[in-house]
């Protein structure tokens, strides 16, 4: 299990992270989502031990993994910035992970197949989604507790991100480890992720399993005799309101037996209940925060 | 040490590392190529010619090995894969250091060996060799950690080898710096250079050339060589352990995020810019000493350097105010030490010379042209004079102290007086004997020594005199007295 315990991070004068507070379940794919400079990439750099907190800790397994180099055998980083030297191949390239971590030449070679790469392949001339498939390719074969993806889907094409899906699902499956997934595609997210962690302005500001979430808030579309104003819905948690004159647009978070039964207290003339998918929860979310102006 | 990362550094270049060892070993034997090898005096030459070529090549290893291993900390991406490594950042460093020494080493040991096989018939000293390598150790270790040290004070690669650069060349700015000041404050100073002794303590490469020379020079056995300087080897340690220091706070306790940022940390451009800027002003301030106005363009020509300093510094095109008070301020404070060193005789350093109690005085005066207006004679005095019997000759030592206070005192009035006529040098004979660094004096004289003045310094035993008539031939000072072989 992954602990992120109140850790703070600052760049300079710059508060990045304020307090996060995290936890992870073995055999869970986490989606970690948030606007550009949220923060993401910087919380992947120092759960993968690259940066050390200014204070609070992060713990995998009952092991820091800053302090602890052993807990970093457990981690693939996969980060959004991908380092690889000029002409090495992807043969040169395992001797790292062969020498450093617990590397499984079987895994390998399968990997290797699946996502259609050579090994004499010379990885600096690969285009991006190549690239990208490397760097799967040997987090997937290091055998880890723990696999960080940063902007894990970018570069690749959809028979490409099938092919890691159902990688990742195997490998959930058969060994039990965690996955923390950053990524604006919030749509591929959805299809595998479990849970999730919006991330903003430095604070985790909602977090959960991410079917309940998307349980607890829906979208109403209701008809009044006359007109509504938000302030009519005070007893609700309202995260979007919207109308045209009668017609009300609502994205309200709550048990959706309990809101229905407030808002037909109202006597509308209709009401309809929408489900929302991730990418409307996390839009919902910022914007009830004042992030995104409605 | 990581035994898995270790084997992983080596894995990686193993090509590399087999065909720079071939050229080394090549470079290494090339002294012995058609020469003949049972001439022991020439192999002497060869081993020594040899133990050079290593000692250079590992050397130079130790620049670009640090560069080649530690580079990745300056890029963003590198420090991703590197710094999640599951290896502690204490045996990351000492591995990489410890693979650096082993190449830089290992080659040292290879082509020294090789040498001290080849020249078997010279019969060199077994134990001349182990000390060879035993120091080639030392100096390797500590350009090792020195040169990393000077990389990882920088936070992106480019500033990482300016900073290799500018911290190697901090001993000849120094030089140059010492020269400038002996040569313009100091008056008699041309013959010695204040804290000449000092200035090899700033060069580590210079200590260690020095020391390695005088190892390898002992398969000579003459005497004629300078002895090895502990001191120097002393301040080698002293360098690694505070380079070791540095490291550790430079990489063990690195923030990663220093990666692809300006090198703003003290010992990076803010130490290194305002050293040389300061280093620069007041060379040029003590070399154009005589004119403000002429060097008012070289002052301004610095200044504008130093600008664009700022700007490679801070990658951006802007000035600040604060470089431009710290450049005026410099600037005044050079110009006042100038001042302040005219006005109290290069700060009483131009009065005194360096003679301790039962050492031997030695003045040596030189004229160039006549000894009296028309006769066309020339004169060279030697006078050597015990400490302890100054009171004895207390007339000929006043007589020189007096043309020495004449041109001391000329020096600092910037007088014109014309033509020199001579020179006088003053120095501790001692230090010649035992092998110190010559305290010497040399003064430009400006007036014609006199028939009475020969007189007069005749009449002494310590002193000794050559002259010359018109046509070159020498005159016994006898006859020259006496009017004889004009």
């Amino acid at each position: 299990m992954l602990k992120i315990n109140q850790v703070y991070k600052q760049f300079g004068s710059k508060e990045v992270l304020k307090g996060i507070n995290l936890e992870i379940q073995d055999g869970s794919i986490f989606g970690l989502v948030g606007i550009n400079g949220a923060g993401k990439s910087t919380l992947l750099r120092l759960i993968a031990g690259v940066y050390e907190a200014d204070s609070g800790n992060i713990i995998l397994n009952n092991k820091d993994t800053y302090h602890d180099e052993t807990a970093r055998k457990e981690i693939a980083f996969v980060s959004d910035e991908q380092y690889f030297p000029l002409g090495s191949t992807v043969e040169n390239l395992k001797m790292l992970y062969q020498t450093m971590y617990n590397f499984s030449e079987e895994k390998f070679q399968k990997y290797l197949e699946v996502f259609g790469l050579d090994p004499k392949m010379v990885v600096a001339n690969l285009s991006k989604g190549m690239k990208r498939r490397v760097s799967l390719l040997f987090a997937l074969s290091m055998q880890p507790k723990l696999i960080l993806l940063d902007e894990a889907y970018d570069g690749l094409e959809p028979l490409a991100r099938l092919n890691f899906k159902k990688a990742l699902t195997e490998l959930i499956e058969d060994e039990q480890i965690s996955v923390l997934i950053s990524s604006h595609n919030l749509k591929e997210l959805e299809d595998i992720c479990d849970s999730f962690g919006i991330l903003e302005d430095g604070k985790i500001i909602s977090y959960g399993d991410l079917l309940e979430s998307k349980e607890m808030i829906n979208k109403y579309q209701v008809v009044f005799t006359e007109d509504k104003k938000r302030e009519d819905f005070k007893n609700l948690d309202i995260l979007h309101f919207s109308n045209e004159g009668r017609v009300c647009q609502l994205v309200i978070r709550g048990k959706e037996e309990v809101v229905k039964a407030t808002l037909e207290e109202m006597q509308p003339l209709l009401l309809d209940v929408l489900q929302v998918n991730f990418e409307e929860l996390f839009i919902y979310e910022l914007e009830s925060r004042g992030q995104i102006h409605e | 040490m990581n035994k898995n990362y270790f084997l992983y550094l080596f894995k990686k270049r193993k090509i590399a590392i087999f065909f720079f060892l071939a050229v080394y070993v090549g470079m290494a034997f090339a002294p012995f190529m058609f020469t003949n090898l049972q001439d022991g005096s020439v192999l002497r030459d060869c081993f020594l010619s040899s133990v050079a070529i290593s000692s250079a090549m590992s050397t130079i290893l130790c620049f670009g090995l640090p560069i080649l291993l530690f580079h990745f900390v300056h890029q963003k991406r590198t420090v991703d894969i590197y710094f999640s490594l599951p290896v502690k950042r204490s045996e990351q460093l000492i591995t990489t250091l410890l693979f650096i020494f082993a190449i830089a080493f290992g080659y040292f040991i290879i082509g020294v060996s090789l040498a001290y096989f080849l020249s078997m018939p010279a019969k060199i000293n077994f134990t001349i060799y182990l000390y060879i390598l035993a120091f080639g150790a030392l100096m390797l270790l500590v350009f090792i950690l020195v040169n990393s040290l000077c990389f990882l004070v920088a936070n992106n690669l480019f500033d990482g080898i300016v900073m290799i650069a500018a911290y190697n060349f901090i001993a000849v700015a120094i030089l140059i710096f010492m020269q400038t000041f002996n040569y313009n404050l100091i008056a008699g100073s041309v013959g010695m250079m204040i804290g000449e002794g000092l200035i090899a303590y700033f060069s580590p490469l210079n200590m260690s050339m020095v020391t390695m020379l005088a190892i390898v020079r002992k398969i000579y056995n003459s005497i004629h060589y300078a002895s090895v300087n502990g001191s120097y080897i002393l301040m080698l340690i002293v360098y690694g352990v505070v380079a070791a220091y540095g490291l550790y706070r430079h990489f063990v306790l690195r923030k990663a995020e220093r990666a692809e940022q300006v090198s703003s940390g003290f010992f990076a451009y803010p130490f290194i810019i305002h050293f040389y800027a300061i280093i620069c002003l007041f060379i040029l301030s003590m070399s154009t000493s005589d004119s403000l106005g002429s060097a008012f363009m070289l002052y301004l020509l610095l200044l504008v350097i130093y600008i664009v300093a700022t700007f490679v510094y801070k990658r951006k095109i802007s000035i600040d105010w604060k470089y431009l008070l710290f450049y005026a301020i410099a600037l005044v404070l050079s110009i006042a030490l100038v001042r302040v060193g005219y006005a109290t005789r290069g700060f009483g350093i131009a009065d005194n010379y360096n003679i301790q109690q039962g050492e031997l005085l030695r003045y040596h005066y030189q004229s160039f042209y006549d000894v009296d207006a028309d006769n066309g004679f020339q004169v060279m005095i030697e006078v050597n004079i015990p400490t302890k019997e100054i009171a004895k000759h207390q007339e000929v030592v006043d007589y020189f102290e007096s043309m020495r206070e004449e041109s001391i005192e000329a020096f600092y009035q910037k007088k014109d007086i014309g033509i020199s006529e001579g020179f006088l040098s003053i120095h501790n004979l001692d230090n010649i004997a035992q092998g110190r660094l010559i305290d010497e004096r040399q003064y430009t004289i400006f007036n014609k020594i006199t028939k009475e003045d020969i007189r007069m310094l005749n009449e002494h035993n310590c002193v000794n005199f050559t002259l010359y008539n018109d046509e070159g031939v020498e005159v016994k000072v006898e006859d020259f007295l006496k009017g004889k072989g004009e």
